[in-house]
């Protein structure tokens, strides 16, 4: 086996020591990166949220998970982070018109909706996976999101 | 023009479907197949309306239905079709699929070839007009609703007037009726050619879905919320992705609606 990475591995020492450089450059505080089967997640400090999310220019692989896939993932000891299980656009109400399927402050249980994500014409209902109340709703009706992007940030201490 | 009207008998003792409904008017399939999926029917379980109030398409999009079109919604388990979770995607691609093979022999030598195709992402297109559309609603338990609207015995003369130059029947284009229960019949062999396809080949499927895209090679601009993006569609990947080649490169777009020119 060959444990030298080929080039363009993202495993490459240099290129992580340029990813943290750039980190501190923008003052981002987590970076998470795939290339083919293989992923970094680079974070520091210990607060929450910001999330850098990147693609292939061009993916074939499937957009869509299974819903409930849906990472809600814990920022701190009370936050949790709903993520986007897809790429897709992201619908905060069944239809145009209706109320959106949660608001800041109101409470959620793993199997409440908290929003639709469409691709190819396909939607998924996303579960917050979480109990708690909502505390931040972070993206707009109709947004395009990526696969992992943070949605909702829910407080389970309440 | 006399609109046949669709023989119930042959459609419930279809042998792919385990359980069928008619209904002469409905707000939307869609939202019956969601309230008998509380029921846990026998599945596949396919809805009919002869008519439909709440038609849906996405965001605020709604499906006209002109009396004589087929409105249906098909609610199934993809699991017991091979298809896995991260395959649903793709129901949305053989619906569109399974619609073009049901309707070319009917066009055959009606339309020039190359005229019936996809518009991205999964609408049928005759001559830059929508024949029909499909939309797939997830449930929770992994079950899926496929909803598929088709001008079929309607009549663009009938359709709201910003809709009759951007909507096209088969009966506007064949000059005369066709037989909705024969119609349906085919489209369900199709659809289950199709999803099984997508079970088992998905990239073969994709390759069909790929190929029969109008997009390929134009410039086309998609909208997505507040953003539009224009570019040169390079192709259309086998997961339904539309490439675009643009100022900043090649894009991949799994949502978003094509602006109309």
């Amino acid at each position: 086996m060959n444990a030298t990475p080929p080039a363009g591995d993202i495993f490459d020492v240099r290129r992580i020591r340029r990813l943290v450089e750039l980190m501190n450059e923008y003052d981002l505080r987590e970076l998470d990166l795939k290339q083919a089967e293989m992923r970094i997640r680079i974070r520091r400090g210990q607060d929450e949220v910001p999330v850098v999310e990147t693609r292939p220019a061009v993916s074939t692989t499937a957009p869509a998970a299974a819903p409930g896939a849906a990472a809600a993932e814990a920022a701190n000891n009370n936050l949790a982070i709903v993520k986007s299980p897809m790429v897709g656009t992201f619908y905060a109400a069944s239809e145009p018109g209706k109320p959106p399927f949660v608001k800041a402050g109101d409470r959620v249980l793993p199997d409440t909706t908290v929003c639709l994500i469409e691709a190819m014409k396909v939607f998924n209902p996303i579960p917050a996976e979480v109990t708690g109340t909502i505390a931040a709703v972070l993206v707009k009706n109709e947004q395009p999101v990526e696969f992992n992007q943070p949605l909702f940030k829910v407080d389970t201490s309440a | 023009m006399k609109i046949p009207a669709l023989d119930i008998e042959p459609v419930r003792s279809h042998d792919w479907l385990a359980s069928f409904e008619h209904h002469f008017t409905l707000g939307s399939t869609n939202a019956r197949a969601r309230e008998a999926a509380g029921h846990n029917p026998p599945l596949p379980l396919l809805v009919v309306a002869d008519g439909q109030t709440a038609g849906r398409g996405r965001g605020a999009n709604r499906w006209w239905t002109g009396r004589g079109s087929l409105v249906m919604s098909l609610l199934f388990d993809p699991a017991t079709l091979g298809i896995a979770a991260d395959q649903r995607t793709g129901v949305s691609l053989a619906a569109a699929v399974a619609v073009v093979d049901a309707v070319g022999p009917l066009l055959d030598g009606v339309v020039p070839q190359g005229e019936l195709g996809l518009h991205w992402p999964n609408d049928v297109f005759v001559s830059q007009r929508k024949l029909a559309g499909a939309l797939v609603e997830t449930l929770f338990d992994g079950r899926l609703i496929l909803g598929l609207g088709v001008n079929t015995n309607n009549t663009a003369a009938d359709a709201p007037p910003e809709l009759r130059r951007r909507a096209v029947t088969l009966r506007d284009l064949t000059e005369k009726t066709h037989d909705p229960t024969q119609f349906l019949i085919r489209l369900l062999a199709h659809l289950r050619e199709c999803l099984e396809q997508l079970g088992h080949d998905p990239d073969l499927l994709g390759e069909r879905f790929a190929r029969l895209c109008l997009q390929r090679g134009r410039v086309v601009t998609v909208q997505q919320g507040t953003e539009t993006t224009t570019g040169r569609c390079h192709d259309v990947a086998h997961d339904g992705a539309l490439l675009l080649d643009t100022p900043h490169g090649r894009r991949a777009f799994y949502s978003g609606a094509l602006v109309h020119e």
